[in-house]
């Protein structure tokens, strides 16, 4: 979808926002990958499960919740990155645009950045589970951040097309974090002498969201077991 | 007479109770409700956007092309307002509350499709609507009075090609169960109509013009009000939109038979 | 002699299936090419019900009672033979026989389950076009009969199961059908409800004269309630007519529930029946039809007996034995 548009304007253009084709078409499959790499999660419904208590018999299993959501978490990923790979395999054999390929050293970043966005990721989708404590009509908020999920972490357009003041805007979040960077990495948008920058305040973000969910799932569980659901 | 008495009150009431319920879930509505304003704006901004550098695209100015995306954004609107039931249609069959429908004295596409309007779709009409006149307004662009009467005609024409679709993928849906692949399908195809879809591919064009017309729903209304020479003439426009909704009703009775022939 | 309301004749549907072998070898020869069954859910089925009757089908899991509602509900075309409800051909689905009748599965519901049942009641006042007075009438002596007054207007989703299965009927039933199809309406709910519904439908059968097909796991449900029944093997018809007489035709035993003061041997029992069950002091025995009064005098007689009852042998155990002899003679 979003190939079509770009390839129309890219027919009267030669550079739109700073992007050549090449770059447009690489960004767009970069993006596609890590979407369905970093942002496919396995545990949307978790909310539904904690709610509905369904989650109960996980807390009886051997293992801690974590482990067993994170392993969920891999599975899935795992089989999502071999659809993606497959998918954007056909695409490029039958395309076969022209895409930018990144140095060794971007390519360790972006490898570290990926994981690190997987990780955010997993987070969140943590965190969303805990609405599950208090409420069971969880897809509104779901839905909302679903939404500007896909903006925030530029699947639609890449973020630096925007008016600056929204881009610093935007960058005070952990959004651009989850796939966006890792897209400049990849092209090489990134100056070197930025890169430690970005990589502490992706670390930074890791560290506060894992102590909010911290935090949030010792009080929904001390909440659930008040209510005795 | 009195047949259509009884289904405009029997829309009545589902609508009152669809509002019921969204009532019932208000916090999490309220959530959706942003979350196409949030999704809106962002088309809106990436638009403008687009305006800003590049003046030209695929033949249309900036300014026409905002007025394809807002029409996109109105038809859209109208016909998932209207036509909101088709989502949990899949549930409707596989848990047997299709055979409630079709013991009724009602047709039961009446209520497969229009059941449940989404109250979110119809408030977010309003914002939407106000916005894009307000757009309108500024643009350079040709707009008279009588593009404005024919772009309503073919504006009603775009609800029965929606109409059509939508009973397709219930046709389809009666026999295979699974919908939700489809109607994200439907999505997909209609969400290229957020451009002219003359700017395509030669291949997705007459596609989307002939076959699955999205482009009849959605190009040729905005290029007529534009006062632009539309993609496919008028009179062939009218003509496929009968063709597409008498197949597919004949369709519809052809899985219903199918239906009710399977096993219970 | 007044006409039937519901004239069935030879009545057949058959299903093709297809066959898959096991295993994923089966399912790449499957696509190859498919090996399709004929199942005969329903067999060459006739039958005619007058108006006020209330008939229970019986049969086992996949007899083809549901198959045979639907089919009389003009859910499913038949594959052949010739239905007629009310004068109607079901399956051409016409608004004037769809108003007349009405079908209530027990495992599916039709209330908006995040609204009270009340809005789902107005829906369909609306589609089968209701004049307000005779709603408002039909409504409250539903209402009352089944004492729902205040459930009515609560939330579907937080009713209980027994409730909600009143409400469920409440809305098949405010078009006053003059047909009923129940299919399994008592499914999942506990003795004191089954029996509240039960009572409701003799009343509603009583008091519109309506004509009730019922199927139930149930057997006191049908015993209450269908003074025939038709059995349903295999899709065919094996048996309509009185309850009563099935009962005393298969009926060869009764059943004596004893509990003794003190713990009893099995030798001591054996000389009186067939002990089917014995633990500590309580025990069950089966006795033939006729001598059971004798045996149960007996009984008191020579052993320590605290209490004692004379049972009918439970519908259900006859019920098996009508089909179990079906099966050896087939």
């Amino acid at each position: 979808m979003s190939l079509t548009v770009w390839s129309v304007l890219f027919t009267s253009q030669t550079n739109v926002f700073g992007y050549n084709r090449a770059e447009m078409i690489s960004y767009i499959f970069m993006a596609a990958i890590l979407h369905g790499l970093v942002l496919a999660s396995a545990l949307y419904g978790l909310a539904e499960r904690i709610y509905s208590g369904d989650i109960s018999s996980l807390l009886l299993k051997p293992v801690s919740l974590f482990s067993y959501l994170a392993i969920e978490e891999v599975a899935d990923k795992g089989r999502n990155i071999l659809a993606t790979l497959i998918e954007s395999g056909i695409l490029i054999a039958l395309f076969q645009p022209e895409i930018v390929l990144p140095s060794a050293y971007t390519t360790v970043v972006f490898l570290l950045w990926a994981a690190g966005g997987v990780i955010l990721n997993f987070l969140f989708s943590l965190l969303f589970g805990t609405l599950g404590f208090w409420s069971p009509d969880t897809w509104g908020p779901k839905f909302l951040f679903f939404i500007f999920l896909d903006f925030s972490a530029g699947k639609l357009f890449p973020l630096n097309i925007l008016p600056d003041w929204l881009q610093s805007a935007l960058f005070l979040t952990p959004f651009p974090y989850l796939t966006f960077m890792q897209t400049q990495v990849f092209l090489g948008k990134v100056a070197i002498d930025k890169i430690l920058i970005h990589s502490s305040a992706l670390l930074l973000w890791i560290v506060l969201f894992y102590l909010l969910n911290k935090f949030l799932w010792h009080w929904g569980f001390k909440n659930y077991a008040a209510q005795g659901q | 007479m009195n047949r259509i008495q009884t289904y405009w009150r029997v829309w009545r009431l589902t609508g009152f109770n669809a509002l019921q319920v969204a009532f019932v879930h208000r916090g999490t509505n309220i959530f959706f409700l942003l979350g196409k304003m949030f999704r809106f704006s962002i088309s809106l901004l990436f638009l403008l956007l687009i305006k800003q550098s590049v003046s030209t695209l695929g033949g249309y100015s900036s300014d026409e092309m905002l007025v394809f995306f807002l029409v996109y954004q109105v038809i859209d609107s109208f016909s998932q307002a209207l036509f909101r039931n088709v989502y949990v249609f899949g549930n409707q069959v596989k848990n047997g509350e299709l055979d409630f429908l079709l013991i009724k004295p009602l047709n039961p596409l009446f209520r497969i499709l229009t059941d449940k309007p989404d109250i979110n779709d119809l408030l977010f009409l309003l914002p939407t609507v106000g916005v894009s006149f307000y757009l309108l307004s500024t643009l350079t662009i040709s707009v008279t009075p009588v593009s404005i009467l024919l772009f309503a005609v073919l504006f009603v024409n775009a609800l029965v090609i929606a109409l059509a679709l939508h009973i397709l993928i219930v046709a389809i849906a009666v026999s295979i169960v699974e919908i939700e692949g489809l109607v994200w399908l439907y999505r997909d195809l209609t969400s290229l109509g957020r451009f002219p879809v003359s700017i395509y591919h030669e291949s997705i064009r007459l596609v989307l013009f002939f076959l699955i017309p999205i482009g009849l729903m959605l190009t040729v209304p905005a290029q007529v009000l534009l006062n632009l020479k539309p993609s496919v003439g008028i009179a062939l426009v009218f003509g496929i939109t009968g063709l597409l909704l008498l197949s597919s009703l004949q369709f519809w009775k052809y899985s219903l038979k199918k239906y009710t022939s399977a096993s219970s | 002699m007044p006409e039937p309301v519901i004239t069935v004749r030879n009545l057949k549907k058959h299903f093709s299936v297809y066959k898959k072998e096991p295993g994923l070898l089966g399912s790449v020869r499957s696509l190859l090419r498919r090996e399709y069954e004929t199942v005969a859910a329903v067999d060459d089925i006739s039958f005619s019900i007058k108006q006020g009757e209330v008939v229970g089908f019986i049969g086992q899991n996949g007899a083809g009672k549901t198959t045979t509602l639907k089919m009389l509900a003009g859910l499913l075309y038949p594959t052949s033979g010739e239905v007629s409800v009310l004068g109607f051909n079901p399956w051409n689905r016409e608004n004037a026989f769809q108003k007349q009748f009405s079908l209530v599965l027990g495992q599916k519901n039709q209330l908006w389950w995040d609204l009270p049942a009340m809005e789902t009641f107005l829906l369909n006042q609306a589609i089968y076009d209701i004049p307000n007075p005779r709603f408002r009438k039909t409504l409250n002596k539903l209402v009352d009969l089944l004492d729902v007054k205040d459930s009515i207007q609560i939330q579907v989703r937080k009713l209980s199961l027994g409730q909600r299965m009143k409400c469920e009927l409440i809305a098949a039933l405010l078009h006053n059908p003059k047909v009923l199809f129940l299919d399994e309406p008592t499914i999942g709910l506990d003795v004191i409800m089954q029996k509240t519904l039960r009572d409701f439908i003799s009343e509603y059968n009583k008091e519109y004269n309506a004509t009730i097909i019922l199927t139930s796991h149930y057997m006191d449900d049908v015993k209450e309630l269908c003074e025939r029944v038709i059995m349903i093997d295999h899709g065919k018809k094996i048996y309509d007519g009185l309850l009563s007489s099935i009962i005393n035709k298969y009926a060869r035993n009764k059943i004596l529930s004893v509990v003794f003061a003190a713990p009893v041997s099995k030798n001591d029992l054996k000389k009186f029946g067939t002990i089917k069950h014995l633990t500590g002091s309580s025990a069950t025995l089966l006795v033939s039809r006729k001598d059971a009064t004798k045996i149960a005098a007996r009984l008191l007689e020579s052993l320590p007996v605290q209490d004692l009852n004379i049972e009918e042998a439970p519908l259900e155990a006859i019920i098996r034995e009508v089909f179990g002899n079906r099966a050896k003679i087939a």
